[in-house]
């Protein structure tokens, strides 16, 4: 069924109860999924109102089935919530058998009221809605069980219930955010951790790192500012880190006959996807080309953004579980990948991620002027505490964190003049804003709407940057305004270093023509977005190998997912996607904020900002330069701003 | 300055400071919003929806607990569309709680559910199932749980969590089969598994019956009870408290909700009537060769006065020794030492002062002057930082440890730990330790005083076996802060005078002390120090904390030793704590002890002493408040009180002192109490 019978979706009413099936509007038009895994979806019932798409589906019973639910996830804090949902459940129910009366239609109709408008968070006061809706418009289905003519009790239906958030549907890897931000109002930062420890070990990492679209969903937008999720993360990471809360009695560990997985790269992908496997009861074996593990952590993003300390931690926390990591292992040239087979993996993941720098398309990139250092290659020598051959002059070329990274790192270098360059501007610049905001304030300058041309040498060492102003034109396929060059307008920058970070490509060397699959024309690994299988059945892939050039919590994100259809290949032979996943996507696509909708509230609040180290005292070294929340009383203030979005959907198929 | 909002409430205009919540303002101007999760003590839960009101402008009533004033906000309390949500919120509340209990429940008529009930007059409901265990859970000596009566209002989760900071409590499970359960690693345990330090104030703030003490049930009803105010006894903290009595039987020790009393309490306040066997000493007993007879009570006293006057005339006055536990009230102490010195003429008096502790209580005095209060466990949560010297804070003195731990992890004080001992860190977000080799507290706290002063600190830093920047990062913590010390009683154990001079030098460079400001905490081990060594109770100061220099007595490490030489004959002593067994060389023991297993062996005469409960006095705790304690249950007439005991005795001994009440002794008392 692909056509709306009913909708009150987001206060928007959709009846075609009385029109002919082929005249009815189309799913799609209201942004729903038409399939959940493979089956038809019938109805939705969720916060915003009721869908029905097959008029068969029997709306009361999906509505008690609903609230069954409802009862599963409330918390139990609140009266309304606790003890209403069951009283609604069990109403439904007793109308179900045939013992119901209309005094009931009544009492349902004031209890979801009560339910809705006194609850302490939204999955009380939103859960009433389709009820209510049911009762408004479908009241004949509910009459219908008063007199001896009741529908056929179960109707092979299949609920999929899904409990989400904004911010938890907005971040990629679904950490359970308002339960954490739960934890830590109430004073249980060592919960607040597990709870991000389900996910992943990266919890200090992410707390400094991660670029936070769950704060991008944050409910309270509309009405003062978003809650500083991130920062709330990373208080409950360093608390837990001057505390040694390390939950290692908590873990389950393999045991010594358990079957073998083989990961490609120790960075966040591969990290995560052995943390989870370990878990699971495989013996988890890392391959890494680098002398140390993290990926992109740990040679990419520079000390005074991730202190090596906190990643080394989590790091350390992964191998407790038995994840043994090769180190200085390239598989493609130390070991091929089909070698994987013969030493007894049951499925091999790949993560070795992007480590090599894209071109500019420049004349003179690919001369060896001395001078010239693509990005990617720079981090990982100042990472690694390698010398750097760095001049006076630094010309940083991108408008990423990549290239903030190389930035910022040049002046704790003691690089006397630090330009950027960049060919948009600087709303359009992908990096952070608060990353923007510090290299300007160490003193990089910033030439934007600028790009480069050639690369000018002397003696075969870099001399000048030959640059041409830009202008923005239409938008691109990305949305953003196509840079032109103007003409004559061309400059030169005189520098004795330039470092282009526009891009990161990967390394294929482990491809052969016999793997089973193939890079794909944007230079990644084409998987299956759910499972993350490619087109070798038992080899998986993840992280930004997969994705691009992405961000840590989309490597996590997807390293969960290959964990669980790698689980589920090796046990039974098919690498089903967890349904929990599969759900959550769904919502996804449905969109769970919605930036129209104001909560209602007293006293607003800006966000807690964190503390940034002074500049004078940062740049002179590589100590971490953000230095997040400082007072627990500032942080449980923080943390009671969060109104608990708390949503639960239900897909009926 | 605290801005003020004005507001209308039920079409009163009221006002209030920014930051008052609308239930606060409300109850500021007499109007009372019903509630039931709330407790004054607690930062307000917003669990059971009860205090919701009308906003205008707000499509939907909220919640007035957890909710600030706004300008120009116009509140409706109650509407009857409010009231009806009301209602209906407690029918669902009761639908979940066996009220047909009622009948036999230890909380009816100070059940808040019950009250809620009362107040509604709601139509009962019919029971939800809830998945909860029907048995009451009785894993401890001390606390009984009853789920089946849980409304989970959420209280006993926060207040364990912080006060005594632990984390017992979690709510677990789902919709109206939620629980609160204690809770460790992922799965169910016992209370004491959970790491529950029982401290009983879950059972505190309980508004129902799902958390007791053990025995509670069925001795007595709550309307039965007195509530008699009084402190606690068992450290120098001297936590205020209230005893609950039913005739002759103390039922129950709790905090007062809420009043300038609020205040912490431990298991040893809150239980401690729970004595492992209480086995009370009921009358005067003689030792006849190796059991005790009962006597008559004034043979004992005539007995006692004749043995002791007959050692002084042998051997003099400094044959003689006076000596109580430390747990004695003020009025007794002053008495106790007035015999003794100007009865006895002895000066070996030590009812419960350590040396040190003295030593550094003088100097503390002579800085800040009189009547000055320390700091207290409320008091310690303003600090930015908190320099803690001394370990085994948690078990000497376990009010002082839940207000560091709070103050650091809830708070935002810095907690520095100065310890011979290395400690587990212990849950502040900020924390430094500073380990110094044992014996070496004298250069630690000159390492650290050189470190707030800017002067060379790397001598006493090495002595100390300290790095010195450890030292200098703890400094730089205490310099620019509004901070306090809390000296643990163990530091006092092996202190020497350089010690108790570098600990106040130590405070004055940290800004803790001037005349008229004191934020320097001393613990003692003995709960009554400070009052007992301002009336005289102590070997080196006579009453009004006057040095007797030249003239000092023993102390009782001292006496115990000059016991064993035979310089010592005869002893008078009161309370426990003084020996297991009456030292050889002592010719005469007398004593007065609540419970026979208090009593050392072969002590020659056992007077009964009353406990806390029965006791009328005042004490002085180590922050210097001056707390009434008032007899919660009569004492029996073989038991007088222990203060008319010593009257007694001195009358024995031929003074006669004319004090027809504790009022007499009081005033009297007062000349010697400076400021």
């Amino acid at each position: 069924m692909s056509k709306v019978f009913f909708s009150s979706w987001n206060g928007k009413l959709i009846d075609e109860r009385n029109k002919k099936s082929d005249e009815r509007i189309d799913l799609s038009q209201l942004d729903v999924p038409p399939q959940i895994e493979s089956e038809d979806l019938k109805a939705f019932v969720g916060w915003a109102g009721l869908m029905v798409f097959d008029p068969e589906v029997n709306v009361v019973e999906s509505l008690k089935e609903y609230f069954r639910n409802v009862q599963q996830d409330s918390c139990g804090r609140c009266i309304p919530c606790r003890a209403g949902s069951q009283v609604i459940a069990d109403r439904l129910e007793k109308l179900i058998e045939g013992n119901g009366s209309r005094e009931d239609l009544a009492f349902l109709k004031e209890i979801s009221k009560l339910v809705k408008d006194s609850s302490l968070c939204e999955l009380g006061m939103s859960s009433p809605v389709p009820l209510l809706h049911a009762l408004e418009h479908f009241e004949d289905d509910f009459s219908a069980y008063l007199n001896e003519e009741r529908p056929p009790a179960g109707n092979g239906l299949t609920y999929r219930p899904v409990l989400t958030a904004p911010c938890r549907n907005g971040c990629p890897a679904h950490i359970n955010i308002p339960g954490y931000i739960e934890c830590i109002k109430e004073g249980d930062y060592e919960g607040a951790l597990a709870i991000n420890r389900e996910k992943t070990p990266l919890v200090g990492t992410l707390g400094r790192v991660c670029v936070h679209p769950c704060e991008s969903n944050c409910n309270r937008q509309p009405y003062d500012e978003s809650l500083s999720i991130r920062l709330l993360k990373r208080f409950a990471a360093d608390f837990g880190a001057r505390n040694n809360y390390d939950q290692k009695d908590r873990y389950s560990k393999p045991g010594p006959n358990a079957d073998k997985v083989a990961v490609i790269g120790a960075g966040p992908a591969g990290l995560n996807a052995a943390y989870q496997l370990a878990q699971k009861g495989y013996k988890v074996i890392i391959y890494e080309a680098l002398p140390v593990a993290g990926g992109m952590l740990a040679v990419g993003i520079p000390s005074y953004r991730l202190p090596r300390d906190i990643l080394n931690t989590e790091i350390e926390l992964v191998e407790s579980l038995g994840v043994e990591i090769k180190y200085n292992t390239k598989i493609g040239e130390d070991i091929p990948l089909e070698k994987l087979w013969d030493e007894g993996f049951k499925a091999i993941f790949i993560a070795n991620g992007l480590h090599e720098s894209a071109n500019m398309g420049c004349p003179g990139e690919d001369a060896g002027y001395r001078g010239f250092m693509p990005g990617v290659e720079y981090l990982r020598k100042v990472n690694l505490g390698e010398k750097v051959d760095i001049g006076d002059k630094v010309a940083v070329i991108g408008g990423g964190n990549v290239a903030m990274d190389c930035a910022r790192s040049a002046v704790r270098l003691g690089v006397k003049e630090v330009n950027l360059i960049y060919r948009r501007s600087r709303a359009e610049m992908p990096a952070n804003k608060a990353e923007v905001d510090a290299a300007e304030e160490e003193g990089i300058k910033f030439h934007l709407l600028a790009n480069p041309t050639s690369i000018l040498e002397e003696a075969s060492c870099v001399s000048g940057l030959q640059c041409i102003e830009m202008k923005l034109g239409e938008p691109d396929e990305s949305g953003r305004r196509r840079p032109e060059p103007i003409e004559g307008s061309d400059f030169v920058l005189e520098v004795d270093t330039v470092i282009p970070a526009i891009g990161q490509v990967a390394d294929f060397c482990y491809i052969t023509p016999e793997c089973g699959f193939e890079p794909t024309q944007k230079g990644t690994i084409q998987t299956d977005p759910a499972t993350m299988e490619t087109d070798q059945p038992g080899v998986f892939a993840g992280g930004d190998v997969v994705l691009g050039a992405a961000t840590v919590i989309e490597a996590i994100a997807s390293a969960n997912r290959a964990a669980e259809a790698i689980d589920n290949y090796i046990r039974t032979g098919k690498s089903k996607p967890n349904s929990q996943v599969v759900k959550e996507q769904h919502v996804e696509k449905m969109g769970v904020y919605k930036e129209e909708v104001v909560p209602e509230m007293v006293g607003g609040r800006t966000r807690l900002e964190e503390e940034a180290c002074p500049v004078e005292i940062r740049v002179k070294g590589f100590g971490e330069a953000e230095l997040g929340f400082k007072n627990p009383s500032e942080v449980i203030d923080e943390a009671e701003r969060c109104i608990k979005c708390l949503r639960l959907g239900l897909a009926i198929s | 300055m605290m801005k003020t909002v004005n507001l209308q409430i039920n079409s009163k205009k009221v006002f209030a400071e920014e930051g008052t919540t609308i239930l606060e303002a409300a109850r500021q101007n007499g109007i009372d919003i019903p509630t039931l999760c709330y407790h004054p003590r607690l930062a307000p839960l917003g669990h059971c929806r009860v205090c919701i009101v009308d906003v205008q402008g707000f499509d939907k009533p909220i919640t007035s607990c957890d909710n600030p004033v706004a300008e120009g906000m116009v509140v409706e309390t109650t509407t009857p569309e409010i009231q009806e949500m009301r209602d209906q919120i407690l029918v669902l509340s009761l639908a979940t709680h066996p009220y047909k209990d009622c009948l036999t429940c230890e909380r009816t008529g100070t059940c808040e559910l019950q009250e809620k009930a009362y107040q509604f007059k709601v139509e009962l409901p019919e029971q939800l199932e809830r998945e909860v265990p029907a048995e009451k859970a009785e894993d401890n000596p001390y606390i009984v749980r009853d789920e089946e009566k849980c409304i989970l209002c959420g209280r006993c989760v926060r207040v364990c969590r912080t006060g005594p900071g632990c984390y017992v409590y979690e709510l677990v499970g789902n919709g109206v089969n939620t629980r609160v359960v204690p809770y460790k690693d992922g799965k169910e345990v016992s209370m004491e598994e959970a790491g529950c330090i029982f401290c009983g104030q879950c059972v505190d703030v309980c508004p129902v019956a799902a958390l007791t003490e053990t025995g509670r049930a069925a001795a007595g009803r709550e309307w039965e009870l007195s509530h008699i105010p009084g402190v606690c006894v068992e450290c120098s903290i001297g936590c205020f408290l209230e005893r609950q009595a039913s005739g002759d039987d103390l039922i129950k020790v709790t905090v007062p909700a809420e009043g300038e009393k609020v205040s912490w309490i431990c298991q040893k306040g809150k239980f401690g009537v729970h004595r492992p066997e209480p086995d009370p000493v009921e009358a005067p007993l003689q030792l006849e060769g190796s059991d005790y007879k009962e006597v008559a009570y004034d043979e004992a006293v005539k007995e006692t006065a004749r043995t002791l006057l007959d050692i002084k005339e042998k051997s003099g006055p400094g044959a003689v020794a006076v000596m109580a536990s430390g747990k004695q009230s003020n009025e007794e102490s002053y008495l106790l030492q007035k015999l003794a010195r100007s009865v006895l003429g002895t000066a070996n008096v030590d009812l419960g002062v350590e040396k040190a502790w003295g030593q550094a209580y003088q100097g503390l005095y002579k800085i800040i002057g009189p009547d000055v209060c320390g700091p207290t466990p409320a008091t310690m949560q303003e600090c930015e930082a908190i320099i803690v010297i001394g370990s085994g804070l948690e078990e000497s003195h376990p009010v002082a440890a839940f207000a560091v731990q709070q103050a650091g992890r809830f708070g935002d004080a810095v907690i520095v730990r100065i310890s011979d001992k290395k400690e587990e860190l212990k849950s502040a977000f900020k924390e430094i330790c500073v380990e110094y080799k044992p014996g070496s507290e004298t250069a630690v706290l000159k390492g650290l005083t050189a470190a707030m002063r800017g002067d060379d600190l790397s001598g006493p830093a090495k002595e100390a076996g300290v790095a010195a920047e450890d030292l200098q990062k703890a400094a730089e913590q205490v310099a620019k802060m509004r901070s306090c010390t809390v000296v643990g009683s163990s530091f006092f154990e092996n202190a020497d005078d350089a010690a108790v001079e570098a600990l106040l030098a130590m405070a004055k460079a940290g800004g803790q002390l001037e005349y008229g400001r004191s934020d320097l905490l001393l613990l003692s081990r003995y709960s009554n120090a400070a009052g007992t060594i301002v009336l005289g109770g102590s070997p080196s100061f006579g009453p009004g904390f006057v040095a007797l220099n030249g003239e000092a007595g023993l102390s009782r490490e001292e006496v115990a030793s000059a016991a064993v030489n035979g310089k010592v004959k005869g002893a008078l002593v009161f309370g426990d704590g003084f020996s297991d067994s009456k030292p050889g060389g002592l010719d005469f023991l007398a004593i007065s002890c609540i419970n026979r297993s208090e009593v050392p062996e072969k002590s020659d005469l056992v007077f009964p002493a009353q406990p806390p409960e029965r006791k009328n006095g005042t004490f002085t705790n180590s922050s210097g408040e001056i707390c009434i304690n008032k007899a919660a249950l009569e004492g029996g007439p073989e038991s007088p009180q222990d203060w008319k005991l010593i009257c007694d005795l001195a009358e024995a001994m031929g003074e006669k002192w004319n004090y027809s009440s504790l009022d007499d002794v009081r005033e009297e008392m007062q000349g010697y109490i400076p400021g």
